[in-house]
């Protein structure tokens, strides 16, 4: 995601390539993107580090 | 020279963090969209613990399960859910970590690839899709 330092920690609702809302609260997030009339936004979970190389396999 | 056809194709950023693609998962009347990272390494399809709080699921009623990862053990919890990659759908047993503190959405071999047929042009960010059938 473009701008990911700014929301390291944070959920973010997507649509497409919009931002429709941010916060520390998946629940909260999810409710402000269905108010916005976002039904099934994509939930993206910024890392802390977001700009690090994953090693991954948790 | 054998040959594999695929339905779907989907396009990935190259050279950045892993190879993901969006997922659907739904439960009931609850459907979340998240992004997962196909993981051939990973035994079984694993999700952040927030994503069955969305789902309305009760992570600790599900299956418990121990997995082995390069740090230690961790904890996590099955359910049975409907997945959705790329217009593909099948119910699957899946697991959502017990602690809210990982964030990695993997789609691993049981209840993914192996449902599935699937090729990779990494160097082009390409990945094909099609149902096992």
């Amino acid at each position: 995601m473009a701008h990911g330092q700014e929301y390291s920690g944070q959920w973010v609702a997507l649509n497409g390539e919009e931002l429709l809302s941010h916060g520390l609260d998946a629940r909260s997030v999810r409710d402000e993107a269905r108010a916005k009339g976002v039904q099934t936004p994509l939930m993206v979970h910024i890392p802390d580090e977001p700009g690090l190389p994953s090693a991954f396999w948790v | 020279m054998p040959s594999i056809e695929f339905s779907r194709t989907h396009s990935y950023l190259p050279a950045v963090d892993g190879i993901s693609l969006p997922v659907f998962l739904s439960d009931g009347a609850e459907r979340v969209k998240l992004l997962a990272h196909v993981d051939t390494g990973a035994s079984h399809c694993l999700f952040e613990r927030r994503h069955a709080d969305l789902l309305n699921l009760n992570v600790e009623a599900g299956e418990p399960t121990a997995f082995r990862t390069a740090t230690g053990r961790v904890d996590a919890f099955g359910h049975l859910v409907t997945i959705e990659t790329l217009g593909l759908n099948f119910e699957s047993v899946v697991y959502f970590f017990a602690d809210e503190r990982i964030n990695k959405n993997l789609l691993g071999r049981l209840g993914w690839l192996d449902r599935i047929r699937i090729g990779l042009i990494d160097h082009d960010g390409l990945l094909y899709l099609a149902s096992y059938d």
